[in-house]
């Protein structure tokens, strides 16, 4: 009798953590992309575009979730109550674990340095040619991104770098055998 | 984070951790548990894609009871002679 696999996130390959990464980070902005270059201008009936949006919207929640569950026990930040709520009870990360979350948090602010500084200079050339309107359906997908993706950042850098684990000689019990 | 990556490279750091690990009957697990780190650290230290902080190589080479340079080296491990293999005492030591 075979038994069932469970599905264990920690043996997720990095081929697909990658692809997850870019499922979470592109749905999202495709979505929106979608919205104001088709539906708002009137080239698509809201109700075609519905099932796209809902695949992009589940694109990036699969991709988020995924990489979370990969990432969670990795990034236990002491100073931030929920994520020490989060990992209390499990154990402390290794001199390892802890050399590659700091790769994660230092790259992750790189990037998020690179992209606050081309949205500033995007913004001044716009602003240099014709006002910018900062009305709350403007401001709404800056506003989500900001939600979602900035804390998901670290996460996903983690993700994104860490090389595939080594050969599945003994894993615990009652983890599955075998990466996803 | 390229040049990092191209350090960390160079750095290898060959060990016999799967050799001592056999001969003491030890699982990753095991070895993991005995130095308080992931079992999967284990992983990869013994493929060499880390390299241990002196602390945990020291401590790694205490746990086997034999020198940190009869684990680590920074050239490759050649093949274990007669002597080692019967467990005599090498000539001249």
């Amino acid at each position: 009798m075979v038994s069932p696999q469970r599905f264990s996130p920690a043996s997720i390959r990095r081929d697909r953590r990658r692809l997850a990464v870019i499922a979470a980070f592109a749905g999202y902005p495709l979505l929106q992309i979608g919205y104001s270059s088709l539906v708002a201008p009137g080239r698509l009936a809201t109700a075609a575009w519905a099932p796209f949006a809902v695949a992009l919207f589940a694109m990036t929640l699969t991709g988020v979730f995924l990489v979370y569950a990969y990432a969670r026990d990795r990034m236990a930040w002491g100073w931030f109550p929920f994520f020490l709520n989060a990992t209390s009870g499990r154990p402390q990360l290794d001199e390892r674990q802890r050399a590659i979350r700091d790769r994660a948090l230092v790259l992750s602010y790189r990037v998020l340095s690179l992209v606050v500084g081309l949205t500033i200079g995007a913004a001044a050339g716009v602003a240099s040619n014709e006002p910018i309107v900062l009305d709350f359906p403007g401001l709404l997908p800056f506003i989500v991104v900001f939600a979602l993706y900035v804390p998901f950042l670290p996460f996903a850098v983690l993700a994104w770098i860490e090389e595939d684990l080594p050969g599945d000689e003994e894993r615990p019990l009652g983890q599955a055998r075998g990466a996803w | 984070m390229n040049a990092q990556r191209g350090s960390v490279e160079r750095e290898l750091v060959h060990n016999r951790i799967p050799l001592l690990r056999a001969d003491r009957g030890l699982s990753r697990t095991d070895l993991a548990e005995a130095l308080g780190i992931h079992y999967q650290t284990v992983g990869y230290i013994e493929r060499g894609e880390y390299a241990p902080s002196l602390h945990l190589a020291l401590r790694i080479a205490a746990l086997f009871g034999v020198p940190v340079e009869a684990v680590f080296s920074l050239e490759p491990f050649g093949p274990l002679g007669v002597d080692a293999l019967m467990g005599r005492p090498a000539p001249g030591s």
